[in-house]
């Protein structure tokens, strides 16, 4: 251990050593567990990179959703389940999803996949999307781990960094477009495709979501 | 990014395993800590030394997430815990010494801030100037604190059982 050899910490050895021993006991390398410790965590690394790609994605998604949503909501229009909507963002998409809140408040998402119309993996993708069920989705666990991911970054902010502010409905909007996305992507894993068959290959996202809301499929 | 890792995931995941009451539970924390770094990889500090201390300070923020209920269970992590749960821990039979456990028990009494502080320095051998940076608070508060908390434990030892007395058996000190 390294301790501080200032005048406010010198002069206890006896007191620092037993602090030290305090300290429980850890998994530590030698030998064979250490090249079974070190390709764990090797391991673990490699798949929180894939994890924190594939949330990357995601982020980029509800990012897109989060401003079109605010950019729509100071226009003040109001027919927000219309396909008004659709105009507006000017592209056509592959998957839209309409919303409904307790107040009678509506709101709709909309998703296309961009890339290259020849791929096969572009169809692949157009598919899952196309395919997702919704009806059955259960919303509460998707907003509670959207609220979790936006306390882990709050945590790491750097200094002067501000948070995000997010209402229900826009954690729930998010909750939605990762789910959505989400989807995509694992499913082309599970297609057998990889990073590499994904080049240029994105979804993108749009909505418009005031208020509470539920899933309407 | 994978240098970085590579040179602090030992300590990072001992520092896990030291706070945690299921020690396996450290793997999942490390592998959330790790998504949250690799997420945030452009701000990933260049000198080794301010690496380590940005790792530090994502697996302590990532560790009262998880403190405060966010638990998660990844598959990802299912390699590491099984290791965890499968060796022996490092240096069994410490805890058989009463003046050990004597100054255990005094600083679990602590108050969370001060526990935390004084475990930096005697169980993960951060020098105090490395605490305040992790903790965010001036050098200067931190090396007051940490006098006053071992002056605290003395006096709560002296109280309690006089064998752990200063200066009774001079102890070597690592690096």
């Amino acid at each position: 251990m390294r301790h501080d050899h200032s005048p406010e910490s010198a002069g206890d050895p006896r007191m620092d050593a037993l602090l030290d021993a305090t300290a429980p006991p850890v998994l530590t390398g030698g030998g064979e567990l250490g090249d079974e410790l070190d390709g764990a965590l090797a391991d673990l690394s490699d798949r929180a990179r894939a994890r924190a790609g594939r949330s990357a994605r995601r982020t980029r998604a509800a990012v897109a959703t989060a401003l079109v949503t605010a950019a729509f909501v100071v226009t003040g229009t109001s027919a927000a389940a219309s396909s008004g909507l659709l105009d507006w963002i000017g592209w056509s998409p592959d998957r839209t999803v309409a919303q409904e809140g307790a107040d009678g408040s509506a709101c709709e998402q909309a998703w296309r996949i961009v890339g290259d119309d020849r791929s096969p993996v572009v169809a692949d993708a157009r598919a899952l999307l196309a395919g997702i069920d919704l009806a059955s989705l259960d919303l509460e666990p998707l907003v509670a781990e959207v609220e979790r991911d936006h306390e882990d970054a709050a945590w790491v902010l750097a200094p002067g960094e501000r948070p995000w502010e997010f209402t229900r409905a826009g954690l729930e909007t998010e909750a939605i477009s990762r789910y959505v996305t989400d989807a995509v992507w694992s499913g082309l894993e599970e297609l057998g495709y990889g990073e590499e068959d994904w080049t240029g290959l994105s979804i993108e996202g749009a909505g418009a979501c005031t208020d509470e809301m539920t899933v309407v499929p | 990014m994978d240098a970085a890792i590579r040179a602090n995931a030992p300590a990072l995941l001992a520092y896990l395993e030291r706070r945690l009451p299921v020690r396996e539970d450290a793997a999942d924390v490390l592998g959330d800590a790790l998504v949250t770094a690799w997420r945030r990889a452009g701000a990933l500090p260049e000198d080794p030394e301010r690496a380590r201390m940005w790792l530090f300070v994502v697996t302590r923020n990532t560790l009262a997430n998880h403190e405060r209920g966010a638990r998660r269970r990844a598959a990802s992590a299912q390699r590491l815990r099984e290791l965890l749960a499968a060796a022996p821990p490092a240096a069994p039979g410490a805890e058989t010494d009463p003046d050990v456990l004597a100054v255990r028990d005094a600083l679990l009494a602590l108050p969370p801030r001060e526990r935390e502080l004084v475990t930096l320095v005697h169980w993960d051998g951060f020098s105090l100037a490395e605490v305040a940076e992790l903790l965010g608070e001036p050098a200067t508060t931190v090396r007051s604190r940490y006098a006053a908390t071992k002056r605290g434990l003395r006096a709560a030892l002296a109280t309690t059982d006089p064998s752990p007395a200063p200066d009774a058996c001079p102890a070597t000190r690592g690096a």
